[in-house]
């Protein structure tokens, strides 16, 4: 993470368009046209390549600061399958000598460790956001406020916008 | 250099490296693959590097070399960063940082997030979703997800800046 204020040179929403650009770089899920005009970007604007390494950096960041809680997850999944396969295993034993099973099935046997993350595996309660119209385009109201809540904004108590023109 | 000293500065610059390393092949586990594959160059070249502050600059040409082979292995596309583009970003990974004092920042600012953005990004960076894969586990438009993100890591990135002039 540099130490530098990329931001101080351009407008909030200026860093902010970047920023998802370079989020959805680093995710893959960028289109052709977004990628090239991050290419463009880098190569015509010495603020975006400095923005990008910053973020760039805290990802490589937040990957790290968060490696010893999901080592400890995957470790659970992991341990949640070798139960479920012994599980199995002792079921088609039972089977295999002609009694009837009687250990209970996983409710999700098949489901790989990794899918079996959930949101309740987490600190906290699941995150439940539903404002009711979940197609509202992001810079809608309502998307808008999905954006703040999830983000951490305080949505009761907003800041006072600067008066209008 | 010494193998000892080449393990600290390694272990010192691994957060750096990863993050050079992800801007290049944009996958976690691929990024590790890179990372020990480099450890073991950087180990066995090492001993001929005679000046600290070589490097980190050093170990950025063999993990870019690394990254954009196994990249090319494993058919990920589009390659984004190009050699071109790459020496261009290059002085920017050259800046001098504390590391371990950004680190000690960071986890400090983590903790001052709102439940739900500290929610949203323990999904992201602990159960690995994706921000894609976010937008559909909370049923809301990708962009929405994705911006507010970029906001969460705004936060974090001047709160971290703020302790860091306080620090000194």
């Amino acid at each position: 993470m540099a130490q530098s204020t990329p931001t101080s040179f351009r407008s909030p929403d200026e860093q902010e368009a970047f920023t998802v650009l370079v989020l959805r770089y680093l995710d893959d899920d960028s289109s052709g046209t977004e990628v090239q005009h991050l290419k463009d970007a880098l190569g015509g604007d010495a603020w975006c390549r400095e923005l990008f390494v910053q973020m760039c950096r805290m990802h490589g960041d937040m990957h790290e600061a968060f490696a010893a809680k999901r080592a400890a997850l995957q470790q659970k999944a992991s341990l949640e399958k070798t139960l479920s396969l012994a599980s199995a295993g002792a079921r088609q034993a039972t089977a295999d000598a002609g009694v009837a099973a009687t250990v209970p099935r996983p409710a999700r046997a098949s489901v790989e460790p990794s899918e079996r993350l959930d949101v309740s595996d987490l600190a906290g309660d699941p995150l439940v956001i539903d404002d009711g119209d979940s197609e509202a385009p992001a810079g809608g109201a309502a998307g808008d406020t999905v954006v703040r809540e999830l983000s951490g904004e305080d949505t009761a108590h907003p800041a006072p916008k600067p008066p209008e023109e | 250099m010494e193998a000892n000293s080449l393990l600290r500065l390694l272990l010192s610059h691994r957060r750096m490296l990863l993050g050079y390393i992800l801007s290049i092949v944009r996958d976690v586990h691929l990024s590790e693959d890179v990372f020990q594959a480099a450890s073991l160059v950087i180990l066995k070249k090492g001993p001929l590097l005679t000046d600290e502050a070589d490097f980190a600059p050093w170990a950025r040409k063999i993990v870019r070399f690394e990254a954009l082979n196994m990249a090319r292995q494993r058919h990920r596309g589009p390659e984004l960063l190009e050699p071109a583009v790459l020496d261009l970003i290059e002085p920017e990974w050259g800046r001098d940082e504390n590391s371990e004092s950004v680190r000690l920042a960071l986890q400090a600012c983590i903790e001052t997030l709102r439940p739900k953005a500290r929610r949203l990004i323990e999904l992201r960076y602990v159960a690995g979703f994706s921000g894609k894969a976010l937008a559909a586990k909370l049923n809301q438009p990708a962009n929405t997800i994705y911006v507010a993100l970029s906001r969460i890591y705004r936060k974090l990135s001047n709160c971290v800046q703020k302790r860091m002039a306080y620090e000194g």
